[in-house]
């Protein structure tokens, strides 16, 4: 092959999304491109405190970001799942856990046999109590993993809260230490190529022409690229994922600093708590179809635990993805390229996907549509099972207080995911993936923790004798217990390992 | 739902259908599974075929048979691979051999790193199981970095005596005979199996191990997805004989392939 032309890129706009390629394009990719973003100080970041989910900890990772560090510098605190309150019925709660339920190795999964007991009317505990992460959760203790398998201590995976505000920031100084250049300026005009059609430059407000190969559309909702310039569609979910706006407002914390995320179920659509080591975050994802932005406004004011730190901030937004994120030289990645609500967390995570696919199908100056269709596919099916998953959410339920659960309990849902609820309710039996997120104790716990109840097991799980399944999962139960125990409180180990510095 | 599955009948009397049964009883106990059990006919290649995937290593393990029965006792042996004689041009063969080729550096697969450096040597060198399979030699294991993987070549007789031997072990049960008709219920679904000899056989479940002419499996409809246009080979000539060694060898001929399947090492 010989020496390759370096690949020009050009990553569009400066927030999270736009940091993260630009530093994974840097460290992985140097001999194959040059960086350069282009950001305006004037346009805000749009993230407002995030929640990630455990992929994030390989990003940092490859990246080389050591992780004390980063936790400091982003105010971060610990992350073991995500709860969610009043769903399926109001009074109830369960966590969806980044790790296995049990011990996580058997052939049959542990869901199974806590089905067999439940259907024996055998004792039997909510299925959150056999699970490592969601013990530790509700107990706000947290220690790292244990590397041995064969431990209990080791069924459990962790991602952070953080704030987003500061995190690509910190994500600029890596960077620009690998050696991504960063324009300041905003964006008056986007150039194609006369005869190709392609992105041939951007045009910035000082006169200045930015020329490309590449361009990363990393400019959020606005979607300057893939969408204002290139027109692509916009696959519009919003039939089933209704939610349209947030009103976010963060606020000390008065109450205890969980290492989990909080999603409470509201009249027209949920509330997140995320707390950080200075500060809460919390928002009010709701459809204004079913409420005013006053109404959503009075009822986030009401529902914060603390002292509000800023005013109530209202964002707006539509469920759903470009028909495709690559087009043409054009890569979107993030907001640009689509936008699932902030439910499970998966704001980041879709990011770090496009990434992930990007560089490994990271084109040459003249762009393969091979690498281009399969870069499409893989990220549509990111977006598409998401977008399954948190449907599921909502349909699961018996609520029907307000016309908005009404709406999401009787609505139709996508053939791929009835489905999927079928093969569940049906047996017990998980859709199995060999890519991409939520594997099958995210869906064992959504499932259950929303009342879709198996009707049956495996039948390998008939095996053991009943009372070796009722003294095994007490036993393992109570093994969890007493190891949770031995850990040190959440706060307490945020403040030995990765304080922030004095808040300014 | 209806009442719990509670009798399966296995129609065929080669590996195949004694596997079904075998693998049905180790793990679901609680049903009845009967044998209908006759000699495979000559077409039906998956009872006589003696040459396995590594899969049926992890399978004997799901089953409970350790290797001293499934190796020494029904007198198997390992096979690393294939070699691939003729197939394409310019290349005299090359080994798709199991178990690992060469090792990813930093997250970049191998053969990434092998198209990066041109392409140095043929693919299957950096295969430790081909490596092996060409000098017929074999050791267990292999290490992180170069794993290997083997299928098991089995002596067909004395695997069928084990796998025979272990269902009924297991709790399996035969009954000798040729299924020559299906009883169907109004639904369509298949309520028995018509022998040979007069006698049926009821079941909840039937699994039709049989062969190719699939006696049971038919007689609920007769859709089938023709391939031929893309693998055209439906003649198969087959003889006694072959050498022992860890590769088979499949050859490429003018109007399809020969294989010598190598006999147990």
């Amino acid at each position: 092959m010989g020496e390759r032309e370096k690949v020009n890129v050009v990553v569009v706009g400066g927030g999270t999304a736009g940091w993260m390629a630009a530093a994974a394009l840097a460290k992985l990719l140097p001999t194959r491109c040059t960086v350069t973003l282009v950001e305006s100080e004037a346009i805000g970041i749009g993230g407002v405190g995030e929640a990630t989910l455990p992929h994030i900890r390989d990003f940092n990772e490859r990246l080389g970001i050591n992780e004390a560090e980063f936790m400091a510098a982003t105010r971060a605190t610990f992350k073991l799942g995500i709860e969610f309150r009043d769903w399926a019925r109001k009074g109830d709660s369960y966590i969806h856990p980044f790790g296995a339920f049990g011990r996580g190795q058997g052939e049959v999964d542990f869901h199974h046999y806590w089905s067999r007991l439940r259907e024996a009317g055998a004792p039997v505990a909510p299925i959150g109590q056999y699970s490592m992460a969601v013990t530790m959760a509700y107990a706000n203790r947290f220690s790292l993993p244990d590397p041995d398998p064969m431990k209990v201590e080791s069924t459990f995976n962790y991602a952070y809260q953080f704030d987003a505000t500061l995190f690509a920031p910190f994500l600029r100084s890596v960077a620009e230490r690998l050696g991504a250049k960063r324009i300041e300026g905003r964006i008056v005009d986007i150039e194609l190529d006369g005869a190709s059609g392609d992105v041939a430059a951007l045009k910035l407000e000082s006169g200045d022409r930015i020329a490309g190969d590449l361009f990363i559309d990393c400019s959020g909702f606005v979607s300057l690229v893939i969408g204002k310039t290139l027109n692509e569609p916009f696959e519009d979910w919003s039939k089933w994922l209704p939610c349209d706006r947030a009103v976010a407002m963060p606020c000390r914390t008065e109450t205890a600093l969980t290492p989990y995320t909080s999603a409470t179920a509201m009249d027209a659509g949920w509330r997140w708590r995320i707390p950080l080591q200075h500060r809460t975050g919390n928002g009010y994802v709701y459809s204004s179809s079913f409420i005013s932005d006053d109404d959503a406004r009075s009822a986030i004011v009401a529902a914060v635990e603390g002292d509000p730190i800023a005013e109530p901030r209202v964002l707006k937004f539509t469920a759903g993805r470009r028909a495709r994120s690559w087009v043409r030289n054009c890569v979107s990645v993030g907001l640009a390229s689509g936008f699932l609500e902030p439910l499970e967390s998966t704001s980041i995570y879709l990011i770090q996907a496009a990434i992930s696919a990007l560089v490994e199908l990271f084109p040459e100056k003249q762009i393969s549509p091979i690498d281009r269709d399969e870069f499409n596919r893989m990220i549509d099916l990111e977006y598409d099972r998401i977008r399954d998953f948190l449907i599921l959410h909502y349909h699961a339920t018996e609520r029907s207080d307000t016309a908005f659960w009404d709406y999401v309990r009787t609505m139709s849902v996508p053939d791929s995911l009835q489905e999927k609820i079928d093969l569940f309710r049906r047996r017990g039996r998980i859709v199995k993936y060999r890519e991409g997120v939520f594997l099958d104790a995210s869906w064992v716990a959504v499932y259950t923790g929303q009342r879709i109840v198996p009707e049956g097991h495996d039948y390998r799980a008939d095996l053991p004798a009943m009372d070796a399944i009722v003294s095994g999962a007490e036993k393992l139960r109570q093994e969890i217990l007493a190891k949770t125990r031995n850990m040190p409180d959440h706060r307490a180990h945020i403040e030995r390992y990765c304080p922030m510095a004095d808040a300014a | 739902m209806s009442g719990k599955m509670q009798s399966v009948a296995v129609a065929g009397g080669g590996i195949v259908a004694w596997s079904a049964a075998a693998a049905l009883r180790r793990r679901l106990p609680m049903l009845d599974v009967v044998v209908i059990s006759s000699t495979p006919p000559p077409n039906a290649l998956a009872d006589r075929c003696a040459n396995t995937l590594p899969s049926i290593v992890e399978f004997h393990a799901d089953l409970g048979l350790s290797d001293e029965d499934t190796i020494i006792r029904a007198q198997s042996g390992m096979r690393l691979g294939t070699r691939f004689i003729g197939w394409s041009e310019g290349v005299e063969d090359y080994v798709h051999a199991y178990g690992s080729y060469g090792a990813a550096v930093g997250g970049i697969p191998f053969n990434q790193l092998w198209l990066r450096e041109g392409q140095p040597s043929a693919y299957d060198c950096y295969s430790l199981s081909a490596e092996l399979g060409r000098l017929v030699r074999f050791a267990g294991g292999g290490s992180a970095e170069a794993q290997i993987g083997y299928g098991l070549r089995l002596t067909i007789d004395r695997y069928h005596e084990l796998m025979r031997a272990y269902a009924l072990h297991l709790g399996a049960t035969e009954h000798p005979g040729e299924v020559v008709d299906v009883e169907l219920r109004e639904d369509g679904f298949v309520d028995a199996a018509r022998l040979s000899d007069g006698a049926q056989v009821q079941a909840d479940l039937f699994v039709d191990c049989a062969g190719p002419e699939a006696a049971i499996r038919s007689r609920v409809d007769d859709a089938f997805e023709l391939w031929s246009k893309w693998l055209l080979c439906d003649r198969v000539d087959t003889k006694a004989g072959g050498e022992e060694s860890l590769l088979d060898e499949v050859v490429a001929k003018p109007s399809g392939w020969s294989s010598t399947y190598a006999r147990a090492y």
